[in-house]
């Protein structure tokens, strides 16, 4: 097909995104509007600093209701849809996927919420697959521990656990779509001291469950063979097994907390946190 | 040995072998722990190794344990046989 007219405009956000600089630029008549959308949805990812030298990764993304040019832009690798609310919806795993890609071979990367005590910083990684509720713990517990992020806990070779407070992606009025909603509009505490791994927790949620949540420790053989199916990229690490347990026993060790409702976890992971489990 | 990494706790390991992870026994710990990597065993000196290491079963063959633990890590592509 002949290439549609390139859309002209173009709006950037500068976002941080598990300390990987990464611009989203919106292309086209609604570039205002996109990148204004993504600004709200992404606002605690929005960097401060957005010119500091570092190389950026970019994202390209373009709304148009005419399909032909948005075939045009995805053939491209933009992220390009005919509605806002699809766009943003599809930019968020793409974002994601990007930034993980970024640190792979360097980070230990869980699949897993991750929430820390406001006052010390001390955070709780709480593993999961899809399905387990880590945006809906994120929601419940983040009313009074600071949220982390919701999809992937990064953390460094030196320990160091990196920022990610994405949009929540909440399934909302458009049907199978989830709206990607910025934490601060679902009354979500915001970090304000540099998170510290202080508990990994593997999430065992069950409507079967006894009503009180129960936290065991978990054989550290048992919790890397659990965990290494939750982490990204895994495999390109150096020494990749010996790491994990290397980060477990700094922490120690694993829990496994089995609950059947988010609710009722906060004084559980309070606990944690405080090291009362050990 | 397709092997990625391994991590030895106490007398069992975790081995991340393809694109899993598997947790071993004790005694399949110390006969993949007895094999020189990248160098061909003699399966007799892995059945010396684990009898210093196990002692010896009354009623069982040492050498059929052994070669049956060999097979079975053989199945998960940690090692390699040839007979």
């Amino acid at each position: 097909m002949d290439r549609p007219t390139k859309p002209a405009l173009r709006h950037e956000i500068s976002l941080e995104v598990l300390g990987v600089r990464l611009v989203v630029r919106a292309h086209g008549s609604q570039a205002y509007v996109v990148a204004d959308a993504v600004d709200r949805a992404w606002a605690w990812c929005v960097s401060g600093h957005p010119e500091d030298g570092r190389d950026a990764l970019y994202v390209d993304v373009l709304v148009d209701a005419e399909e032909e040019i948005v075939r045009w832009a995805a053939a491209r690798g933009w992220v390009a849809a005919t509605s806002l609310e699809v766009l943003l919806h599809n930019l968020s795993p793409s974002i994601t996927g990007r930034a993980i890609e970024q640190l792979a071979g360097q980070a230990l990367m869980f699949h897993a919420c991750a929430l820390s005590e406001p006052a010390t910083g001390a955070t709780a990684v709480m593993v999961g697959p899809s399905g387990m509720g880590k945006t809906t713990l994120s929601r419940q517990l983040g009313q009074a521990l600071a949220y982390v992020t919701d999809e992937t806990a990064a953390v460094d070779a030196d320990g160091t656990l990196r920022l990610f407070p994405k949009p929540l992606s909440i399934l909302g009025s458009h049907g199978f779509l989830k709206e990607q909603v910025c934490p601060g509009d679902l009354g979500l505490v915001r970090p304000t001291l540099a998170p510290r791994l202080a508990a990994v927790v593997l999430l065992d949620r069950s409507p079967c469950a006894p009503a009180t949540p129960s936290v065991a420790p978990v054989p550290l053989l048992s919790a890397i063979a659990t965990l290494a199916e939750q982490i990204s990229y895994l495999k390109i690490l150096d020494q990749p097994l010996q790491r994990l347990a290397g980060l477990l026993q700094s922490v120690g060790g694993a829990y496994r907390l089995s609950y059947r409702d988010g609710a009722d976890l906060l004084p559980v992971v309070r606990q944690l946190l405080r090291g009362e489990q050990s | 040995m397709p092997c990625h990494d391994l991590v030895v706790d106490g007398d069992q390991s975790a081995v991340y072998v393809e694109d899993s992870v598997v947790v071993l026994s004790p005694i399949s710990t110390a006969v993949l722990t007895s094999l020189v990597v990248d160098e061909w065993s003699d399966v007799h000196d892995v059945v010396c190794t684990i009898e210093a290491a196990f002692g010896t079963p009354p009623e069982e063959s040492v050498f059929d344990g052994v070669c049956a633990v060999i097979d079975e890590l053989a199945t998960t592509g940690l090692v390699e046989r040839v007979d």
